[in-house]
């Protein structure tokens, strides 16, 4: 293998024009629908419109040469130079030295010309790289390789995590469809009230529509129906093929069915793992893990999935694997287990103003390593008493509307409050030292692993209800952006959290030696 | 003086509910006179009494490692134990290490100028967290003490 470059610039792999080809054809096809639909109104006989067909085919392909004649990469120095563009020239330059990975990845065309994608990474670029090169020859790519100093990537045995045929379906029928179902409803709610209150068309559409409650509600099944199989087939076309692979320091992952989608994250951007356990999948011992990565806020959701579909009993060893600054580590998190029961105990001896309240100490049980550590019991009325009121609100304004509704009020009100009690009991947290853990239920149940060196911020938060009786909600954000929240507290066992993390002491094990901060100053 | 800039906007929210309640009372007598006082209670409350409360608690603190915001908190410090006793509303408090400050800015308005104050803007990777009506003087040697100590940034 040569270690000397392409120090002439070089031209992609010919099968770069038929991407750029279809890239354009993609964008002109628009206005071409448009125009044939509107020509076809306007009496166009269908032979001029495949020869206007034929002719933007003709264009695409000349612009695509045209495109692929001005794209070329070369090395010169000490850097790769990417430069493309006919009229204005955009010229990209890496310094070999900041190259972190040359991912490949192949699309349906590459794959047709057995070419290759290759995403130049560098620390600062996103999940796509920094230089994409979309055709290059198996040849072109290793001699790339090889003068970045990079290993190829063949032949070498890395952790790899496929999703198969049997769990993309189970992924995709247990996709939280939530999401994708409620803008619609309220899109279809809208439309309703266009119709129903509506002039012009829309009282046509009443006349044929409303009086017949059979049809309109025929339509509703119909648009939920739509909207589930719109899901279904979203998360099948995202997650098929997911392949998720642990390259040193580096997480690649492939999926996509449709676009081959390629994302490289250095491990170190991943400072945390939300291990989502929806609704649909909770009973099943299912759930997916989203990285929580700093500087990827921009990207799409499927692109934040670490791993679609797990079974919860597998997440550690998975983490271990995938993500050791967020695993479990057997002597350390033993340790600090004992340090944190310490605490809470600490916490126990508070002076008289919360002398009532006794913190719950994590149930001593066989795996206590895992445990988190629940808020007090008798946080049990905070977390229900809010929703339950909610709820019988809701049906005391359904009450107003439709006076039959009635049963209503104690129904919702009861629901709150189950759905307070539940979240009650899946709240909870826990510090080792390394990683912070923070459960949390709305609908899904979402704990957030996080590691505690890279917390971008943590507070404790109190209403006058919570401090009458002694209770705090502690806060832990991470760089994506994602918060995780534990509620109703007892004050003295979230302040020693705070405290914990505090970067003074964090990470240190002599916690006890904590200096007492100067006085706050007046703002 | 300080807390002007912070009661301007509770005394809007109040001003615009006292408005909906005139507006929304058509029926004469005690009940124009009950919307009227509930207006000037709501006004009262949210445009003075409310903001002087959260001024009277805001604190915060630029230490070498941390910054530590206070919000409607009076706070007494024990070894290892932070109790949040009373406050004017909900009591929050933050803390943002140093190291992870990724940069820091000054803020000033038309109505922030009319008091002379400024604000101080610090962003992380997780979000941005302010700290209102300052003196610019203090404003800007806060500003720059920050921008100091987060000069040397670990791993992200």
């Amino acid at each position: 293998m040569r270690s000397e470059g392409p120090a002439q610039p070089r031209r992609l792999h010919p099968a770069e024009i038929v991407l750029a080809a279809l890239e354009n054809l993609r964008e002109i096809l628009i206005a071409a629908v448009v125009g044939l639909v509107v020509g076809g109104g306007a009496g166009m006989p269908p032979l001029v419109g495949l020869l206007l067909g034929l002719g933007g085919v003709v264009i695409a392909a000349i612009a695509g040469y045209v495109r692929w004649s001005h794209t070329t990469y070369s090395v010169e120095g000490v850097a790769l130079h990417f430069r493309r563009g006919v009229i204005s020239p955009d010229e990209t330059s890496v310094p070999l030295g900041r190259i972190q990975a040359i991912d490949a990845t192949q699309g349906p065309v590459q794959r047709l010309f057995g070419v290759q994608e290759l995403h130049v990474q560098t620390a600062g670029g996103g999940a796509e790289g920094e230089i994409v090169l979309r055709a290059v020859s198996e040849d072109a790519a290793s001699e790339l390789r090889a003068v970045a100093g990079l290993p190829d990537p063949v032949a070498r045995d890395l952790p790899e995590w496929r999703l198969g045929m049997g769990a993309l379906l189970i992924t995709a029928v247990t996709a939280p469809q939530l999401g994708v179902i409620l803008p619609l409803v309220g899109g279809f709610a809208a439309a309703g009230d266009d119709v129903l209150f509506g002039g012009g068309e829309g009282e046509r559409l009443v006349d044929t529509l409303a009086d017949d409650t059979g049809t309109l509600i025929l339509v509703v099944i119909g648009v939920a129906a739509a909207a589930l199989l719109l899901s279904f087939l979203g998360a099948i076309v995202a997650f098929a093929g997911f392949t998720l692979v642990r390259d040193g320091d580096r997480l690649r992952i492939r999926r996509g069915l449709l676009a081959r989608r390629a994302a490289s994250v250095p491990l170190a951007r991943v400072h945390a793992v939300d291990v989502v356990e929806g609704v649909l999948r909770r009973p099943f011992g299912l759930a997916s893990l989203r990285m929580e990565t700093a500087g990827y806020r921009s990207e799409a959701a499927a692109a934040q999935t670490l791993l679609p579909l797990v079974r919860v009993r597998d997440v550690p060893r998975l983490l271990a694997e995938f993500a050791p600054a967020l695993a479990e580590e057997g002597a350390a998190t033993r340790r600090s287990e004992g340090a944190s029961r310490a605490a809470t105990e600490a916490a126990t001896d508070r002076p008289a103003p919360f002398q009532a309240a006794t913190p719950d100490l994590p149930p001593a049980g066989r795996d206590a390593a895992t445990a988190l550590q629940p808020p007090p019991s008798r946080a049990r009325r905070r977390y229900a008493l809010p929703p339950a009121l909610a709820g019988a609100a809701l049906g005391a304004v359904l009450t107003v509307v439709v006076p039959a509704a009635w049963p209503a009020v104690p129904l919702l009100g009861l629901l709150g409050a189950a759905d307070g009690l539940l979240r009650h009991r899946s709240a909870g947290w826990r510090d080792d030292g390394r990683r912070l853990i923070v459960r949390r239920r709305v609908i899904a149940r979402r704990t957030l692993v996080a590691r505690v060196d890279r917390l971008q911020e943590h507070g404790l938060r109190a209403s006058p209800l919570q401090r009458r009786s002694g209770l705090a909600d502690f806060e832990a954000a991470v760089g994506s952006g994602r918060t995780g929240r534990v509620r109703h507290l007892e004050a003295g066992v979230a302040g020693v959290l705070f405290e914990r993390l505090r970067p003074a002491t964090a990470g240190s094990d002599s916690r006890a030696a904590t200096p007492p901060a100067s006085p706050p100053l007046r703002g | 003086m300080l807390g002007a800039l912070a009661w301007a906007v509770p005394v809007g929210i109040g001003c615009v509910v006292a408005g909906s309640a005139l507006a929304g009372s058509e029926a004469p007598g005690v009940l124009a006179w009950l919307a009227w006082a509930l207006a000037l209670l709501v006004v009262a409350l949210g445009g003075l009494v409310v903001p002087l409360l959260r001024w009277r608690s805001w604190r915060y603190e630029v230490r070498d490692e941390e910054i530590d915001l206070l919000r409607g908190a009076v706070v007494v410090r024990r070894p290892l134990r932070v109790h949040l006793l009373r406050g004017a509303v909900v009591v929050r408090r933050t803390l943002i290490p140093m190291a992870r400050v990724q940069h820091v800015d000054t803020q000033r308005t038309p109505l922030s100028d009319l008091f002379e104050l400024r604000s101080v803007t610090v962003h992380t990777a997780a979000g941005s967290h302010s700290v209102p009506a300052l003196r610019p003087a203090d404003a800007a040697s806060m500003r720059d003490r920050i921008a100091l100590l987060a000069r040397e940034p670990d791993a992200v």
